[in-house]
């Protein structure tokens, strides 16, 4: 493998490591002597390679896996997939890569790891990503962060703790497209940003559907055990995987989990905004017959409208943002032309500002509106750092951070932003099953209402049983 | 059949000579009625078509005013019809309404339709050709252009209507009125609407399995100006809303009582424009359904409708399925908005108002805003509110075409309706597809994600034709509108 400069724009300035590499590292790849074995502050490392375990290997896993494998100065070392079926692509790839099905053998057996990219379903984001923080090793991780609120709480707190260098997979966070958006919003073009209409064409599954029922065998390539988790013990279904787990609340975390780290993106990047103070929501009720209103707990509902207010850390107000998915899409902006698309195929963001409006999407350009406004003002030129490569390079950067060590750089979607902005999203979620709540005796809806936040405490304070949202119970002998 | 006008006051005045043996003791007020001519019986002779379901209840509300008398009835499904029938046993009973109304007309003075929405325009047209006045269940018709026909019938024809839209004829949104007009809102820029219906399944594929027709039922009747089908179960007597091809989804179910408030409240005539979005339906991993008979499970349509003497333009939001507007800042985070599955916001530059269903528990915003502030009552209270709907058409029928105030006349009631068919045209719209070349099986949705402009004269989407389709439906061979 031969050994690349590394040019990226922040990491620019470490000669020392770049000189050693210069000097003669071509048999590193083979002689596996993790760099943090010898590493550590001030410490040259004989090895500028960072050695990488990947948990969740197939579908989305399996991208991963080549992202990281494709980055310079990378040796996938382990790969891990409760699920064999999904894994051959990974594992031809790398076929020195010793493979485990469970996460937590590897980590206990794989002394040698500096990283860990996990890419399993939502529910067990955490716990995997967690017990590699708590081993000292820098984290990839899928978005959403987590499945639960509490779990993104922690997770952003023990990255802290345990200094790692982190990296939601929100790969667009490290596109051109947000920082131009960003240059604008700075410069003032569109004034002060009060209102953020966020819609995704997800789910593109089944949402709003009963919960699946029968007897399945368990495929042999398959550990189904390991595959729950820390969700409750169910039957084996194959309505839950692949793929499917997103529309299941004890796996997934729905059109939310899956789009709304990469629409929203933008506003979380570039607008005063942390935690927020309300949330409320409405759904698409799924109908069982004529007048006979389905409960379907365990799935994600078809389409829903989410409704976040945000007080501004610049303390000059709040700013609302609005979420659609499953279809629905918000008002057209009154200077877009009645034919002109809005956002692109996959949804898009609009931001109103006191002076004007934008409208992107994370993989599209942002434009003023109206777009004749694009040749009347002057568009600030570019001042915000661009990654190297931009979303394709979100692996590399992640790798470049790790290697320099944590503190020495910043990557574009570390915990500390990924934290809060997950959480963000997951209340989202808090609200729609509050919204699905059956009364005593299941009669009404008591969670149909504005949910009040209260952000430091993780919790709800207008209605307690929204709190069970907030974290999840795990099965034993999982824990964070 | 065609009647005009003087043909009709030749006839009345032929009836007038003397036709006492008329439909066994059967004197329709007509006969003897007309301006300045003190009747022997003050009632109304009505004929209902469509006797079940909401049709019955349209027919007791009738008898209840005490001024009607239910003359006949006529429903194509006898099953349906059995309670009203027992309940007005001198009623002559049809199952075809052209046959009842060539029958029976001159023992007629006023129909009420209550039929699938797809039969409304056909029947409210032949009863106005024969001079009658017409009560319709809302929406007054299926398609915009029917609205627009029937509208333009009315006058022509000289006849009492009323739409059965009965929360128009509500204490609350005169209430609302009179706020509005004390000027608390300040200009009204943005209404929103919603409902929780469906409240049964939509975006759904059509029923596949064939059934034996009821004996009871005439299929070819139900059927009516609808295409030729199969008939299948769960279609009758209810279902039918659902389908493009008889109902008109959650928008023709509920927006009659819904946007009525806004339509009344800031005098709303013809849209400019209208958007929508859908909930989607899929039906695998990354597979959309397409089920374009079937109405959407979920809808979110935007018009706007222009603002007069220089005030702004006035954007009207249609929520359906289970989706909501947005909380108002103004409504407490525990408060109910609306109704809970209903209702309609007002904000204007000055303030807001929300009430529910039927204009039913209007407030101010915030709520407690309601009881601090009084503005005098200017408007006149429909005596029974909602529940006097039906006696307050019974009494302007009595009193002759132009003599009294309904609450829901055509005039109101025809564009009120296609505003809200403008919104079925939008979502019917997006399931508009074009074959992709060189991509069998792969279609384009041009109607998704673009805003329509309606030209409401000409009755013309002038930027996207294929939507035009959904202005007129073609008839079944056999039916015609008559115009």
């Amino acid at each position: 493998m031969p050994v690349k400069k590394i040019i990226s724009p922040f990491v620019g300035k470490f000669s020392r490591r770049d000189f050693i590499k210069t000097a003669g590292m071509a048999a590193a790849a083979f002689t596996i002597v993790p760099r943090f074995v010898l590493g550590g502050k001030g410490f040259v490392a004989p090895s500028d390679t960072l050695y990488v375990a990947c948990v969740g290997i197939g579908g989305k896993g399996e991208s991963d896996v080549m992202g990281l494998g494709n980055c310079s100065n990378v040796k996938i070392a382990s790969l891990c997939d409760v699920d064999d079926r999904m894994t051959s692509k990974s594992r031809a790839a790398f076929p020195s890569a010793t493979f485990y099905k469970d996460f937590r053998q590897m980590f206990d057996k794989e002394k040698g790891i500096d990283a860990v990219s996990v890419s399993t379903p939502d529910h067990t984001h955490a716990v995997a990503t967690m017990a590699a923080i708590t081993r000292g090793k820098h984290v990839y991780v899928q978005k959403p962060l987590t499945h639960s609120i509490f779990e993104a709480r922690a997770l952003a707190e023990a990255a802290k703790q345990y200094k790692v260098v982190t990296q939601m997979g929100n790969q667009y966070a490290s596109a051109d497209y947000v920082r131009i958006t960003q240059e604008w919003v700075d410069a003032g073009l569109i004034g002060d940003v009060t209102r953020v209409h966020a819609w995704t064409n997800r789910p593109v599954w089944p949402q709003g559907i009963p919960t699946p029922t029968g007897k399945f065998d368990i495929p042999k390539e398959l550990d189904w055990n390991l595959w729950l988790g820390p969700a409750q013990f169910i039957d084996y279904n194959p309505a839950y995987l692949p793929f499917k787990w997103r529309g299941w609340w004890p796996f997934g975390t729905g059109a939310l989990g899956d789009m709304g780290c990469h629409i929203l993106d933008a506003a979380f990047r570039i607008l005063p905004i942390d935690f927020p103070t309300e949330v409320e929501c409405s759904t698409t009720t799924a109908w069982a017959d004529y007048f006979k209103e389905a409960n379907y707990a365990e799935s994600c509902p078809a389409s829903s409208i989410i409704h976040l207010k945000f007080p501004r850390k610049d303390g000059k107000g709040d700013i609302k943002v609005t979420w659609m998915d499953g279809g629905l899409l918000p008002d057209r902006p009154e200077e877009l032309l009645p034919d002109e698309p809005m956002g692109d195929s996959a949804g898009g963001y609009i931001f109103e500002g006191t002076k004007g409006k934008l409208i992107g999407n994370y993989a599209m350009p942002p434009t003023l509106l109206p777009g004749s406004r694009m040749k009347e003002v002057t568009l600030p030129a570019p001042t915000l750092p661009r990654v190297k490569n931009q979303h394709d390079g979100h692996y590399q950067q992640w790798v470049d951070a790790c290697l320099l060590g944590y503190g020495k750089s910043t990557t574009s979607s570390s915990f500390d932003y990924a934290g809060p902005f997950s959480e963000a999203v997951l209340m989202g979620n808090l609200a729609i099953r509050s919204y699905s709540m059956r009364g005593p005796g299941g009669k009404g809806y008591p969670g149909r209402k504005k949910l009040l936040w209260d952000a430091k405490n993780m919790k709800i304070t207008n209605f307690d049983e929204a709190n069970a949202f907030v974290k999840d119970n795990y099965r034993a002998p999982y824990s964070l | 059949m065609k009647t005009t006008a003087t043909q009709i006051s030749r006839r009345n005045f032929l009836r007038t000579m003397g036709l006492a043996s008329a439909a066994f003791t059967i004197v329709p007020r007509h006969v003897l009625g007309g301006k300045g001519f003190l009747a022997p019986s003050d009632m109304v002779y009505v004929a209902g078509i469509g006797a079940g379901g909401k049709g019955e209840s349209d027919i007791a509300m009738f008898a209840k005013s005490g001024k009607a008398e239910i003359a006949f009835l006529c429903d194509v499904d006898e099953r349906r019809a059995a309670n009203t029938v027992k309940k007005f046993p001198k009623a002559k009973f049809y199952k075809d309404y052209r046959k009842m109304l060539e029958a029976e007309h001159k023992s007629i003075d006023a129909v009420s339709v209550s039929t699938p929405d797809h039969q409304h325009a056909v029947q409210a047209m032949a009863a106005m050709q024969l001079g009658k006045h017409v009560y319709v269940q809302k929406p007054l018709t299926h398609d915009i252009y029917e609205a627009r026909m029937i509208t333009e019938a009315a006058k022509k024809y000289k006849v009492v209507t009323q739409m059965g839209n009965q929360g128009a004829s509500g204490d609350g949104v005169r209430q609302l009125m009179e706020w509005h007009n004390a000027g608390l809102l300040g200009d009204v820029h943005t209404v929103y609407c919603w409902t929780d219906r469906p409240v049964w399944p939509q975006g759904i594929q059509w029923p596949t399995q064939k059934a034996e027709i009821p004996k009871e039922l005439d299929w070819d009747l139900w059927l009516g100006t609808a295409p030729q089908k199969d008939y299948v179960e769960k279609l009758v007597p209810f279902n039918w809303r659902g389908w493009w091809d008889y109902g008109t989804g959650a928008l023709g179910d509920m927006a009659c009582h819904i946007i009525e408030p806004a339509f009344r409240v800031l005098g709303l005539k013809i849209p400019v424009d209208v958007a929508c979005s859908v909930g989607s339906v899929y039906v695998d991993e990354f597979k959309r359904g397409y089920f374009p008979d079937s109405c959407p499970p979920s809808s979110h349509v935007i018009m706007t409708y222009p603002g007069k003497n220089g005030k702004p333009d006035i954007k009207l939001h249609w929520m359906d399925g289970g989706i909501q507007p947005e909380r108002p800042d103004e409504l407490g985070p525990n408060e109910i908005m609306g109704d809970g599955g209903n209702g309609v916001i007002f904000i204007g530059t000055k303030g807001k108002m929300m009430c529910g269903t039927y204009a039913l528990r209007p407030s101010l915003l915030p709520t407690a805003k309601t009881k601090e502030v009084t503005v005098p009552q200017t408007i006149k209270r429909v005596p029974g509110g909602s529940d006097g709907h039906y006696g307050q058409w019974i009494e302007a029928c009595i009193a002759g075409y132009g003599n009294m105030e309904v609450s829901s006349p055509f005039d109101t009631a025809g564009p009120m309706t296609e505003s809200i068919l403008m919104g079925n045209l939008a979502i019917r719209s997006n399931d508009v597809r074009r074959p992709i070349q060189d991509r069998p099986g792969r279609f384009d949705y041009p109607g998704r994600n673009i805003k329509l402009l309606w030209d409401g004269p000409n009755m013309k989407i002038t930027n996207f034709d294929e939507a035009n389709a959904f202005v007129k439906r073609e008839y079944r061979s056999g039916w015609t509108l008559g115009v």
